[in-house]
């Protein structure tokens, strides 16, 4: 059996979620790698959320919201967009895989997207194999 | 007993050592670590000697996260380890955390794997005061063996029968005593205990504890944990489960009486509060607590706070007002 | 005795006595060659324990929640200075109570290139200018100022204070012209090379004793994410995931709001080259946003604002638009 990424996705109530739910109905195929965390908005995910993902064993995390525009609170992503940006550039600096943390605009009636995403998306993860560096692991044998 | 070993003949004897056991040195300015060729002997390490007893990570127990499951019992090391290069106020700081610690386990178990080997200073660190605190290097006080550098030979005292024992593996030859006992003499008529500690044994404890000094002295202090976790003596510890899934570890590491959490209750309710009270208490508890239930001072001068406190604190300046208040 | 602390002493005196304050931070002479200390003076009398440092390696900003409700002033060179404004621009503190004695700052020393000079360091002597005499126990030397001092005075953008009540006069710095220079090093290297220097670099070494967010005068909540239990986001044990989680974090919290000012290295006992994460976060801020921290107290915050044309390049659905992909 060939391995499976895990990816936490953290997606918006109002678009991606409803986004993936199209997905869903219009009997769209994507991997089954996903576990799905709804939220009210992209800027409710914070870096420490993602970074605990990656920590409590997920291999992947990617985070949608609406397209710039469309934010139920009306600029809720656009706060969103400088956070990731920033947190992204510093991931990519300490040299976690940048590929394994993900950004995207999804709207609710783009079902089509999602699923290209998160295809995208796993192959991706896929390519780079299990998260090792950031997987928290119990050692029970202590450090002298 | 005393016994001389040439210079060139440490490395040999390291070697031979570390066939047999694992042997940890100090490797560089940092700290110590298993032996690979690495060698630093220039001075005191930044990290002390107390993690071979206090360990960063302490796992106590193992657990399932699942009803009626039955925590186990975490084995301890019982690998025979020596370490050599201990600095003498290092080792003594083994001593005092034991009045504490002898009841556990844990630290038993570690203390009979662990053989240390002492190194006196060839002179005194710019920040270091031991012998203020009553700590005579040359006594060997909590060492299996001591080495003295003097001229081209190290002078080796023999503490323990385990230390003669590590010592058969070298080529030290007997001798040496009388050089090694006039250095100790010296040693002592050149540096005296400090009368601070006296006074601070008279004081009464209220009149230090309400002292109007303490509010000026610690406003610099960030109340950070780099002087707690860098002393040899400071042996307070929190204990935390680590889970991961359904998995999980009860552990004990190093904690600080500066961080606010430390002194925290589940209620939410904080009885030392402010940096202030925190800052206090680490002094008191060093200078006066440890002081009166023990007869001696939570604190071996090595001077690594004075040395590595961001905030340039320095305990002497505490020292002196806590005994002249 | 330099100029500068004679002026300094003088303006405090003056700040004291007209009341514009009633408590001044500033810098006093620590226990070593090589260090210095932060002090509050309270009277007039005291001033003269006030210096002008070579090693003011902490920023004193970071003791002013410790005299809230007092009007304070502060011996203010650039990152002083703009690690208040950014306090006045979070709402920790009000512009009108604290009151900025602006110096032009020549640029600190760092205690460790002078203390690994000789063996004992008996005296500094330090002509803010050119030139430090170092006298120590082996003998004497002479160094170049530049070689000696701090990094982040080596990379400092801002000598002079942006934001003052009163500035003395003196002369500044001039402005770093490649003040990312270590930053760009770092990221020209390969992305395991990248993760191998963050283990070595800053992982593995760190104990955990939070001396960089508490000397951090911009880490000032009541609780830190590091200390929630419920959820608890980060292990306290030296774990390297644990560990490696809480430096991103705490690099993170300071982007668009970190001056600079080094005292989070400074105050690593393990000496941790902790700035280079926050260095990377003022670089992008710079290059992706125009944006720099603490230059007017009046002006909103990195993350508090966005501008529509914000880069989201680096975005899944934006790169597989571009690939036609979507």
């Amino acid at each position: 059996m060939s391995w499976e990424p895990k990816i936490i996705a953290f997606l918006c109530n109002w678009c991606s979620y409803a986004g993936a739910d199209l997905a869903g109905v219009s009997r769209l195929r994507y991997p089954p790698s996903i576990r799905v965390v709804r939220v009210p908005c992209s800027s409710r995910v914070s870096p420490a959320m993602i970074l605990d993902a990656l920590k409590s064993g997920a291999d992947g995390v990617l985070v949608s919201g609406c397209h710039p525009g469309d934010c139920h609170y009306l600029t809720g992503n656009l706060y969103a967009r400088r956070r990731f940006y920033l947190l992204k550039k510093l991931l990519e600096f300490v040299g976690l895989d940048p590929e394994r943390v993900q950004f995207a605009w999804v709207s609710a009636s783009e079902g089509d997207v999602f699923a290209k995403v998160v295809t995208e998306v796993t192959d991706r993860i896929k390519a780079l194999g299990p998260n090792t560096k950031f997987r928290k692991v119990l050692r029970v044998e202590g450090k002298s | 007993m005393y016994y001389i070993l040439k210079r060139e003949d440490l490395r040999p004897w390291l070697e031979a050592i570390n066939r047999e056991y694992t042997l940890f040195v100090p490797r560089t300015r940092d700290g110590f670590g298993p032996y690979e060729g690495e060698l630093y002997l220039e001075g005191k390490t930044r990290l002390s000697a107390k993690e071979f007893f206090l360990p960063w990570r302490e796992p106590l127990l193992v657990y399932e996260a699942r009803p009626g499951a039955l925590p186990k019992v975490v084995e301890g090391p019982v690998e025979k380890r020596v370490v050599f290069g201990v600095r003498p106020c290092d080792a003594r700081g083994v001593i005092l955390i034991e009045k504490v610690f002898s009841p556990d386990p844990f630290w038993q178990k570690r203390r009979e794997a662990t053989s240390l080997i002492g190194l006196v200073c060839e002179e005194p660190g710019t920040e270091c005061f031991c012998w203020a605190m009553g700590v005579n290097p040359f006594s060997g006080e909590g060492l299996d063996l001591v080495l003295v550098p003097h001229e081209e030979v190290y002078l080796v005292k023999v503490i323990t029968e385990a230390g003669k024992k590590l010592l058969s593996l070298s080529r030290a030859e007997e001798g040496g005593e009388e050089a090694f006992l006039s250095r100790e003499k010296e040693f002592k008529a050149k540096f005296p205990v400090s009368p601070a500690l006296e006074k601070l044994r008279e004081k009464d404890l209220m009149t230090i504890y309400e002292a109007p000094f303490w509010e000026e002295l610690a406003l610099p202090c960030l109340n950070c944990g780099a002087c707690t976790f860098l002393c040899p003596t400071c042996y307070c510890f929190d204990v935390q489960d680590e889970v991961v899934g359904s998995e999980g570890v009860r552990v004990r590491l190093p904690e600080a009486c500066m961080f606010e959490l430390y002194s925290r209750h589940a209620s939410g309710h904080n009885p030392r509060r402010s940096p202030m009270a925190r800052f206090r208490n680490r002094f008191m508890h060093k200078f006066k607590y440890f002081l009166d239930e023990y007869g001696e001072p939570l604190c071996v001068g090595c001077g690594r706070c004075n040395e590595e406190c961001p905030a340039n604190i320095n305990l002497w300046d505490i020292v002196r007002a806590m005994s002249e208040v | 005795m330099s100029t500068l602390t004679e002026k300094i002493r003088e303006a405090v005196q003056k700040v004291l006595a007209e009341g514009l304050a009633e408590v001044v931070l500033g810098y006093t002479q620590g226990s070593l060659p090589y260090r210095n200390r932060v002090t509050a003076v309270n009277t007039p009398e005291e001033t003269s324990k006030l210096i002008w440092p070579s090693f003011g390696v902490l920023n004193p900003a970071n003791v002013l929640h410790k005299l809230k409700g007092k009007k304070v002033a502060l011996i203010s060179p650039g990152c002083v200075s703009r690690a208040v404004v950014v306090l006045c621009q979070e709402g920790q503190v009000k512009r009108d109570e604290v009151y900025l004695l602006g110096v032009p700052c020549p640029g600190m020393l760092d205690p460790s290139k002078v203390r690994d000079l000789g063996k004992k360091i008996l005296r500094v002597e330090d002509d803010f200018k050119e030139k430090v005499l170092v006298v120590t126990s082996e003998g004497e030397k002479i160094v170049a100022r530049e070689e000696l001092l701090r990094q982040n005075c080596l990379e400092c953008r801002h000598p002079t204070p942006p934001v003052y009540d009163e500035l003395l006069e003196g002369e500044a710095r001039k402005p770093s012209p490649s003040p990312y220079q270590k930053v760009e090093e770092i990221e020209a290297r390969e992305v395991s090379a990248r993760w191998q220097w963050f283990q070595e670099a800053v992982v593995s070494r760190c104990i955990r004793c939070y001396a960089c967010r508490n000397a951090c005068p911009l880490c000032y909540c009541p609780t830190c994410f590091v200390d929630d239990s419920r959820p608890q986001w980060v292990g306290k044990t030296r774990d390297p995931v644990d560990t490696a989680l809480y430096h991103l974090v705490r690099a993170y919290h300071l982007a668009g709001r970190c001056v600079d000012c080094g005292s989070c290295e400074a105050a690593c006992p393990m000496d941790i080259p902790l700035r280079l994460l926050t260095k990377k976060l003022e670089k992008e801020a710079l290059s992706a946003f125009s944006f720099e921290s603490g230059l007017d107290p009046e002006a909103p915050l990195l993350l508090t604002t966005f501008r529509e044309e914000d880069p989201e390049d680096f975005m899944i659905t934006q790169e597989l638009k571009a690939l036609g992909k979507i």
